[in-house]
């Protein structure tokens, strides 16, 4: 990448820049989608090939950076990477000689326990602090050639003057980081500078120090001086600085509701940032890992509702975190790409989710665990257990799956999945409709058994 | 990313119980059973115990007992998807099971002229305990003399595609390098032979030149008498599935609407299309092959012909000269119209794929098209069109036989079959025989004399033989005799006459009731392990917990005891045609045999080499290689060629990586693929099957004896009965006794695999429980009988008794395909469901069957019979 990366750009009037900025954004936009739709992430492929068993049941034990990778593997490799060496438009390089010379331990801490609002970087305060501080060990331990020492001042201020720095930003800034230094939602390759998350950790000496060195190995180049990228003095950093300490201050979260059409194209940016990652380009998924939600039969059966609900509340206990900071807006154009798939072959399916079945529950247990067990588990754990069906015994799925929801995927199938129909003679099993409702009978009894089931503790405490 | 850790800390936040239930799937209690010991690995790689399609599946265990299987979802073939048969494959292992070999105390004697007088029940006090040692020894004193006194030709085998590769190749070695047989024949012969043999004769080796991935990259896929829907569910729903993507046209050629057909129509009704023909398939191709002469010439591969072919210019006449589809409907049974259609459809899909240089028409089949008295020349037939239309040797299109045995394709691979030696080549190869001899450690000689010993009519013959007493003992392994047809004449009264001698697993299996020896066997997922090899060529571990039932023995165990027995009184250095010890866990070692078949392959269309060297560069075990990539395809004749998984294409020169391609066009030595014209001509039809009835029927009439008889009704494409149409929509009862009125086919049923292990499995016993017989409603209004009434159907040889079920509707389970007038079918699967008990057994389908076979393949027609019906 290195230097195509970067737009050169000469100072002009605003005006002008505007339009230069529009077809730069465009340009950025192919190379970013470009960048980030690999159609098999190496990262879980390496882990789909590197599971031996599927019991899982050892302890990950030893010196904290090998357990600081266990985590990192488990927790954070999805979006920075194998290796910690991010992906440019997802999430940046964390494995970087000039990130880990500036960025103190705390300012790592800060960052897991926080997160960063408007971004897909996630607050994670159920990490607790020695896993923290095992994943820090493991980001300290990984080599990096011809290592820098860099001094930040974490506590020194810099004045600076906003207006003039508002100007330098546009120039020098927004085309890369967005003209409010939104980062990647703003389909850009820079990191989201403008968003309250990075200001609240971010020191100013710490802006001027990146500013200064550059994230070697990645589009953010040095700035500073003759052999910066734009000859900047340290008082233009200073403006830049205070102008987006402004921005910060400034920040407005998109408005809540959806305020306008959704935007297909839009919602490929926002999926393949936020979504692609588990359920892979295109949102074909990945049978045990994530399930393939860009399926017409799924969206044939799920509504808008229910997957806007399930955006953003999650599915308790497995890899589906809830993303309440996806707008609703954001969650809507996400939508608007996954029913923009082409279907050559369509179908129709009502779903009446006012409609409740009357099963019997001690039937429907039996029949569960004859055909529905294998693939699902016996308490319906699914993937966490690694088996190839999804977890349709937790309650983050049941509370958003109406009774007609489940019906009807047992009955149509999921094409391209291992679900397949299973009822009447051409199904899976011959199961007939009351087969069906009692087995729904059984599922809705099984968040409670598994609230009752004593929690499991940590590896690490 | 480490995905162990991932689920477990998942699971951990989920704080859910992972306890196996009892319940369901869950293996039934242990019914006394004990094993071996108390621990076992869990989570074991296998490949499904039961058809040809070779899902990945995962073993569980507890307190080393299989207790659960789960779909391998990271398994190229089937992704996390098996049907309801593999599902529940653990749920027939613990049942009823045999644990001590067992001696008849009336046992034949043959060479004696002795037949034993209990034969035909299997009652537990007909028989006496034995040790392992005593019964061995027993049975090599038997063999042994046998042997001696008339010839090793004298004993014959009948084995398995159940068995694991290394059994298969062992069992090959014992029986033509050690007794000294040529009289080995295996359920494959009633399976697959007939794509092998037609295989052979078109391309020049038994190698199935496609993939399953080429159903994802076809423009349009054909079921060739293929209810695949039944029988290959996993192979149907990829090609389902491809179809809601795609919309892509499909034809099924198949005398029922069956389960297949209905749910491609569901798909798309537009586009799918159904021959509902008996027994026209070769004049169905012929028409096709001359519909697209006629009216779409742009899709004949000419330049394809003739650079590739031979025999094109006769086979282009005569098609042209006599398969007009206005003058062949009395055999394809089609309309001239809908053969015009389907031809512009095959057309289009075949210019799409040469444009394109991928895809084109995929052409699918399975045992019921090879299971014709024409089997070999419907394989021929079928690939002459598609040679025709250029689609062969491309991916996305071509002919893919889908075996119905989890491990037919080894059977073949290691020649386990009369004059076969393993990889593709036939005992008549003077070269390869001395180099079989050579890594055998047999004495060429030996092995010499075998190649001149002749099995006439291969499984069916050698049952004949055995009646003519000229078989005089023969192997049972993991094979059951009622997959023959016409039991009561044919493999019972030669079972009978034998010295037989079973490897078995339950104790009401119907071998028993025939044994003189049984031995007890360990079964799938409890051995040892080995290889299956599938229908796309993929070699798959079959692992076990080798962990059996106290007292049972794998069969490739006992393959290599009896062997080094046998070899010692034939006075041959056992230890070295068998150079294997028992290892610390009591059980020989199937990897160490595996390695001496790859060695053997060198240098053959099906090298596997390539593993070896990966092995040296990496130390990884050749299991492991295969377990890592999830299967490897043969060949695998270089290190790169086995790291990248094989070859998934055959032909062309698709083997991309293999140096010089020796093997890159076509495997005749001219290198060409060779069209033979295949004929179907309904002039003698009625005089040709009225002397084959004698079968079955007169005790004198050996079809053996009669191959003239059997080439003219394979030269004319005829069936081995023809029903009398003329008595159809007479009351039942007033059908006069030598009428048999309607069409009369057997064959399988979704939910069984075969007739041993879903039968006792319960879910899917429960799911299908009895026998039933798929009636047109026309013709059970004119017989006068209801849905789900009791019936008798009889045909020359023996009857069955079954439940009508008519239609979608039907009461009687699972009420999935509907079938023309005059035309009846049943699934063998339930043939000893009510009882092996030949007392209380009314449901042994090929009690009914007719043995004519196939002259060149030896594949029997089981689904052309003729049949009345009559009140119970």
């Amino acid at each position: 990448m290195g230097d195509t990366a970067i737009p050169r750009l000469t100072p002009r009037e605003k005006k002008g820049w505007r339009l230069t900025s529009i077809l730069h954004r465009l340009w950025l936009l192919a190379w970013v989608v470009g960048m980030i739709t690999p159609s098999d992430s190496s990262a879980q492929s390496a882990a789909a090939s590197a599971l031996p068993t599927l019991s899982g049941a050892a302890d990950i034990t030893g010196p904290p950076e090998k357990v600081g990778e266990a985590l990192f593997n488990l927790h954070c490799v999805v979006c920075h990477q194998s290796g910690a060496k991010g992906q440019v438009g997802l999430a940046p390089s964390i494995r970087n000689r000039d990130f880990l010379a500036l960025a103190s331990d705390d300012f790592i801490r800060n960052t897991i326990a926080t997160g960063r609002v408007g971004t897909s970087m996630m607050a994670r305060p159920d990490l607790v602090e020695n896993q923290v501080t095992a994943i820090i060990a493991y980001l300290r331990s990984l080599h990096v050639e011809n290592p820098v020492t860099v001094h930040v001042d974490w506590s020194k201020k810099y004045t600076g003057d906003q207006g003039a720095g508002s100007v330098k930003f546009q120039i020098y800034c927004a085309p890369c980081h967005g003209p409010k230094g939104e980062g990647y939602a703003a389909r850009v390759v820079g990191t989201g500078i403008g968003l309250p998350g990075f200001l609240s950790v971010a020191s100013d000496d710490y802006i001027l120090q990146t500013l200064k060195h550059g994230r070697i190995g990645t589009p953010m180049q040095p700035f500073l001086g003759a052999k910066g990228l734009a000859n900047l003095a340290e008082q233009d950093v200073f403006d830049i600085i205070a102008h987006l300490r402004h921005l910060g201050e400034n920040y407005v979260p998109e408005p809540a509701g959806i305020y306008r059409e959704a935007n297909p194209a839009l919602g490929t940016t926002l999926f393949t940032i936020n979504c692609a990652p588990c359920h892979q380009a295109g949102g074909e998924g990945k049978i045990g890992f994530a399930p393939s939600i860009r399926n017409r039969d799924f969206l044939a059966i799920a509504s808008d509702d229910f997957i806007t609900k399930t955006v953003h509340e999650g599915r308790q206990g497995t890899g589906m975190l809830p993303r309440p900071d996806l707008s609703e807006q954001a969650v809507a154009d996400i939508i608007s790409y996954l029913r923009a798939v082409p279907i050559v072959v369509p179908i129709d399916i009502q779903i009446d989710r006012q409609i409740t079945f009357s099963g019997d529950k001690a039937e429907g247990e039996t029949k569960y665990q004859t055909y529905c067990a294998s693939c699902h588990g016996a308490n319906g754990e699914g993937y966490t257990i690694g088996l190839p069906g999804t977890s349709i015994g937790m309650a983050g799925f049941l509370d958003v799956a109406s009774d007609d929801y489940i019906f009807q995927t047992l009955k149509q199938g999921r094409v391209g999945t291992p679900m397949k129909s299973f009822l009447g003679s051409k199904g899976l099993a011959n199961l007939q409709v009351a087969d069906t409702h009692d087995i729904i009978a059984f599922l809705r009894t099984l968040p409670s058994k598994q609230a009752s089931a004593k929690p499991a503790t940590s590896d690490f405490e | 990313m480490k995905r162990r850790t991932f689920l477990q800390c998942v699971a951990a936040t989920a704080a859910v119980s992972t306890t196996v239930t009892k319940t369901g799937w869950a293996v039934p209690d242990p019914d006394g059973i004990e094993l071996e010991k108390n621990e076992a690995p869990t989570d074991i790689l296998a490949a499904c115990p039961y058809c040809g399609v070779g899902c990945g599946t995962i073993l569980k265990t507890q307190n080393g007992r299989i207790v659960n299987v789960v779909p391998d979802k990271d398994h190229p073939t089937n992704k996390g998807l098996q049907c309801i048969k593999g599902l529940t494959s653990a749920e027939a292992i613990y049942v009823n099971r045999l644990n001590k070999p067992l001696i008849r105390k009336d046992m034949s004697d043959p060479l004696r002229g002795k037949v034993s007088k209990t034969k035909g029940s299997y009652d537990p006090s007909l028989f006496r305990e034995a040790t392992w040692e005593e019964a061995e020894e027993l049975v090599a004193d038997k063999i042994a003399e046998i042997v001696l006194a008339e010839g090793g030709n004298s004993v014959g085998l009948y084995g398995s595609g159940q068995l694991s590769l290394e059994g298969q190749y062992l069992e090959n070695i014992f029986m033509k390098g050690v007794i000294g047989s040529n009289t080995i024949e295996a359920n494959a012969r009633m399976c697959m032979t007939s794509a092998v043999t037609g295989y052979f004769k078109s391309l020049g080796s038994d190698t199935p030149p496609t993939c399953y991935e080429d159903i994802e990259l076809s423009d349009m896929i054909c079921f060739w008498g293929h209810n695949a829907r039944g029988a290959h569910p996993i192979l149907y729903w990829r090609v389902a599935d491809y179809k809601s993507k795609t919309d892509i046209p499909t034809l099924v050629v198949d005398p029922r609407r069956t389960g297949t057909v209905q749910g491609l129509e569901e798909i798309n009704s537009a586009k799918s299309y159904h021959f509902p023909t008996i027994n026209g398939d070769i004049s169905i191709q012929n028409a096709l092959a001359y519909a697209i002469m006629e009216k779409h010439p742009e899709a004949v591969a000419w330049d394809f012909l003739k650079e590739h072919t031979t025999g094109w210019e006769e086979y282009v006449e005569a098609v042209k000269k006599g398969y007009n589809p206005k003058d062949v409907e009395d055999r394809t049974k089609i309309p001239a119209e809908q053969i015009y259609t389907v031809a512009k459809v095959w057309a289009e899909a075949s210019v799409k794929g040469k444009q394109r240089g991928t895809g084109g028409v995929l052409s699918i089949w399975g045992i019921g098209y090879n299971q014709h008295l024409h089997g070999q020349h419907n394989t021929m037939s079928l690939i002459n069109l598609l040679a025709l239309t250029g689609n062969i040797g491309r991916p996305g299109c071509g002919p893919h036989s889908q075996t119905g045995q989890p491990n037919a394709m080894g059977e073949r691979l290691t020649g386990g079959l009369t004059g076969r030696l393993p990889f593709n080549i036939g005992l008549d190869n003077p070269q390869h025989r001395a180099f079989c001899a050579e890594q055998w450690g047999i004495p060429l000689e030996r092995l010499e004399k075998t190649a001149t010993m002749s099995n006439t009519g291969m499984a069916i013959g050698m049952m004949e033989r055995a009646l003519k007493g000229e078989v005089k003992a023969m192997f049972l392994i993991y094979a059951t005799h009622i997959d023959l047809p016409d039991s009561y004449h044919l493999s019972r009264p030669a079972l009978t006459k034998m010295f037989t001698v079973v490897q078995e697993i339950y104790k009401d299996a119907p071998n028993n009731l025939y044994a003189d020896v049984i031995l007890p066997a360990a079964t799938w997922g409890e051995w040892v392990g080995g290889l299956y090899v599938q229908s796309e060529r993929r070699l798959y571990v079959v692992d076990g917990t080798a962990n059996p039932v106290k007292g049972c023995r794998p069969d490739m165990d006992m393959v290599i005891d009896k062997g080094k027995l046998l070899a010692h009184r034939l006075g041959l250095n056992g230890d070295k045609i068998f150079p294997y010890e028992r290892k610390a866990n009591g059980f020989y070692d199937p990897e160490e045999v595996f390695r001496e078949f790859i060695k053997a392959s060198k240098g053959t269309d099906a090298d596997l080499t390539g593993i070896l060297d990966v092995e040296k560069e990496t130390g990884k075990s050749p299991y492991q290689q295969i377990r890592d990539l999830r299967g490897i395809q043969w060949p695998a004749p270089t290190a790169a060629i086995a790291k990248a998984g094989g070859t998934k294409r055959r032909y062309m020169a698709q083997e991309e990586y293999w140096p010089g391609k020796p093997y890159g066009e076509f495997r005749h030595p001219d290198g060409k693929l060779h069209i033979h014209m295949c004929h179907q001509d309904y002039t003698n039809y009625r005089a040709i099957t009225d002397e084959l009835a004698k079968a079955g029927t007169d005790p004198t009439y050996f079809v053996m004896d009669h191959m003239d008889t059997l080439v003219k009704a394979r030269d004319a494409g005829l069936t081995p009965e023809l029903p009398h149409g003329d008595f159809l929509g007479r009351k039942i009862g007033s059908c006069p006794k030598d009428k048999y009125p309607f069409w009369w086919a057997t064959g399988v049923v979704y939910e069984h695999f075969h007739t041993a292990k879903t039968i006792r499995a319960g879910t899917t016993k429960k799911l299908v429980p009895e026998m039933y017989v798929e009636m047109h409603p026309d013709d059970a209004k004119e017989l006068g009988v209801k849905d789900g009434q009791w019936v008798r159907i009889v045909s020359r040889r023996g009857e069955i008794e079954a439940r009508v079920s008519i239609g979608l509707d039907s009461v009687v389970k699972p009420a999935r395909n509907t079938v023309p007038k005059g035309f009846l079918f049943s699934p063998w699967n339930l043939s000893v469901a009510d009882s092996a008990d030949p007392k209380k057994n009314k449901w042994l389908a090929n009690g009914t069957t007719h043995r004519a076979f196939d002259p060149v393949s030896g594949q029997a027609d089981f689904k052309k019979c003729a049949a009345r019906v009559e009140l119970l």
